[in-house]
């Protein structure tokens, strides 16, 4: 039996039904992106904080499988990564840490133009090169950097969209907020990531891009 | 402008963490505790205290009216509960109890009697009654207040359990062998009333506010005119009423005797008694007017047998109330000689203590009184506690002093 041909719902459905190997199966698969996300989210101050998130998370699914309920709005991803979030900003209130997402931003049209034309400088994102992989390396863990640097829902909305590759729509439940608002929490994330990347990784020089 | 940036989605996937796991400790444990939850079945997460008893709440299946009805019999223990708790040994409840029964009895014996009275003595006459005792009642009114607040100050004495019960036993049985008449009495009354409208002239004498119809009635009649001959003349017509009437108007008729022998001897007390020394009395002034041979001396009886509250017999006494039975039975000459035998020197006085209105006495009782002495022979004054006194306690008391005085003259120191 290929376990790739079963969605997340059938999994659940059949661990509902008692079955335990469809939970290591539906673990296996959500596994490693589900403890990125509460990693960069809970961010490099609260790294500790991460595992027990992680078991929480699962724990609660675990426990909440009876209320579980396949709708045609909202998958089992979005269910567990609304999961993994609220527990999350549980943690992050409980630290102290600030996460509001619309703290003081006032979006600078300069750098912002900076952080575009240097965007341009850059490689393309499509192709990698063998030798752009220091780059991109260099990149990531400037972003990780970045990404400390935005409020915790920015940062939630951000990595939604582009390391779990949610849609706006399923992000908004998963936040628990209106659409626009989950939008312009991207759009601000966005905005600082491109400001912070360009301002402080420089782009190929011409010896790189040869 | 996309919501997705490719250079930032792409330095992601370089992140130095993207290739980071969890623990295998985390791991075992999160699939650890997904097979104990399907082995255990259900319900393997821990309930929060809340959750378990909206849960208990949920399985505990019973309608709503029984909630309703189980909550209401427990408010009302709980007030029953705090009512008892809150005064367990009040005397005032307790003593009120046989006071009720005693209230009760008293009107079913003076129901009836003020009834009769009614049947027998035309409107006018009642309303001259009730005047009367009106004006007793504003004369007593004073000494009511003052009672009253001596009784508020001194806890309610409860009766003798004797007493209480020959109290409670005798009008019973009155009630039981008179109930059956009243309503006959009822309908002599109205008829009485009827007859007494138009024939106001036939009227018995009034006592102080007569019309001059009486009056005239009363100055040209014969001697055969009397009080005495106008009542023989209207116990004729209340001849089907019963023996009752006659007892409760003090007419010479004596007491009916199977009230009196169906009553224990215990029980012949106070009401007996009473009724005894009323019947006496009413006998005496019988004889009285029978003596008198002018209308004058026959009105004049009468308006003072109408202005004196009608002697009902001490059918409560609260106090010590056996010094009135006892001098009446005696005689207060034999009492007082028996008393100065067994060296029991003191002067008596007969006092009335009553609650209520003067007209409807049905309760005697003792006041707080402070030790009293006689100036003449310094023997204690002890009170003859009764609610209305009659002449017969009245002359006895005085024998018994007028004895115990002379004595004291003779032997005292």
């Amino acid at each position: 039996m290929d376990e790739r041909l079963f969605t997340d719902e059938d999994l659940m459905r059949r661990f509902c039904a008692g079955d335990s190997h469809a939970f290591q199966i539906l673990y296996t698969r959500h596994e490693k992106p589900l403890y990125r996300y509460v990693r960069r989210v809970l961010g490099t101050g609260l790294v500790t904080q991460v595992d027990e998130v992680f078991q929480d998370t699962w724990m609660k699914l675990v426990d909440a499988r009876d209320s579980w309920q396949p709708r045609d709005n909202a998958s089992f991803k979005t269910w567990l990564y609304t999961l993994a979030h609220h527990r999350a900003v549980d943690i992050l209130r409980k630290s102290g840490r600030e996460i509001s997402a619309d703290e003081g931003w006032q979006e600078n049209d300069e750098k912002h133009n900076d952080a575009e034309n240097a965007w341009q400088q850059w490689p393309a994102a499509t192709a990698e090169q063998p030798e752009q992989k220091a780059f991109w390396n260099k990149a990531g863990q400037q972003l990780l950097h970045c990404l400390d640097g935005l409020p915790a829902l920015q940062r939630a909305a951000f990595l939604l969209h582009h390391e779990d590759g949610l849609s706006l729509e399923e992000m908004t439940q998963v936040l628990n907020a209106e659409f626009e608002t989950v939008k312009s929490r991207l759009r601000y994330a966005l905005s600082k990531l491109r400001t912070c990347m360009g301002a402080h990784l420089q782009p190929l020089t011409e010896s790189e891009h040869a | 402008m996309s919501t997705r940036d490719e250079h930032l989605k792409k330095a992601l996937q370089h992140a130095p963490d993207s290739d980071v796991a969890p623990r295998d400790a985390t791991r075992k444990a999160v699939l650890d505790y997904a097979d104990k939850a399907l082995k255990l079945g259900h319900k393997t997460h821990r309930e929060s205290w809340f959750s378990r008893l909206i849960n208990a709440f949920n399985s505990w299946k019973i309608p709503n009216w029984q909630l309703t009805g189980m909550g209401s019999l427990a408010a009302s223990l709980l007030v029953i509960v705090m009512v008892f708790h809150e005064n367990p040994n009040d005397p005032i409840q307790v003593a009120s109890a046989p006071d009720t029964v005693q209230s009760e009895a008293m009107k079913s014996e003076a129901g009836p009697s003020s009834t009769a009275s009614s049947a027998t003595i035309a409107e006018p006459k009642l309303a001259q009654n009730e005047a009367v005792n009106g004006e007793l009642a504003r004369d007593r009114l004073a000494k009511d207040s003052a009672e009253a607040s001596q009784q508020a100050a001194a806890p309610a004495i409860a009766p003798a359990p004797e007493a209480a019960s020959a109290e409670i036993e005798a009008p019973k049985l009155k009630e039981k062998t008179l109930n059956h008449l009243e309503a006959k009495i009822e309908a002599d009354n109205q008829s009485a009333k009827q007859a007494a409208a138009p024939q106001a002239s036939r009227i018995e004498a009034p006592a102080e506010k007569e019309t001059p119809a009486d009056k005239a009635n009363v100055a040209s009649a014969p001697e055969a005119a009397s009080v005495e001959t106008e009542k023989d003349a209207a116990i004729p017509r209340a001849k089907g009423r019963v023996a009752k009437d006659e007892v409760v108007m003090a007419s010479p008729a004596p007491v009916a005797p199977a009230m009196v022998e169906a009553a224990p001897a215990s029980a012949q007390s106070a009401p007996v008694q009473m009724k005894k020394m009323a019947d006496a009395e009413a006998q005496a002034s019988a004889k009285a007017d029978a003596g008198a041979s002018t209308s004058n001396n026959a009105t004049e009886e009468k308006r003072r047998q109408v202005t004196k509250p009608i002697i009902k017999p001490i059918t409560k006494r609260i106090g010590d109330d056996s010094l009135a039975k006892t001098i009446v039975q005696m005689g207060g000459a034999a009492m007082a000689k028996q008393d100065i035998q067994a060296d029991k020197l003191r002067i008596l006085e007969v006092a009335e203590y009553y609650k209520g209105k003067p007209s409807d006495c049905q309760d005697s009782f003792m006041p707080s009184t402070e030790r009293r002495v006689d100036a003449q022979t310094a023997y204690n004054i002890e009170e003859i506690y009764v609610c209305v006194a009659n002449q017969q306690l009245t002359k006895e008391v005085a024998l018994y002093n007028q004895v115990m005085r002379e004595w004291h003259l003779e032997n005292g120191i």
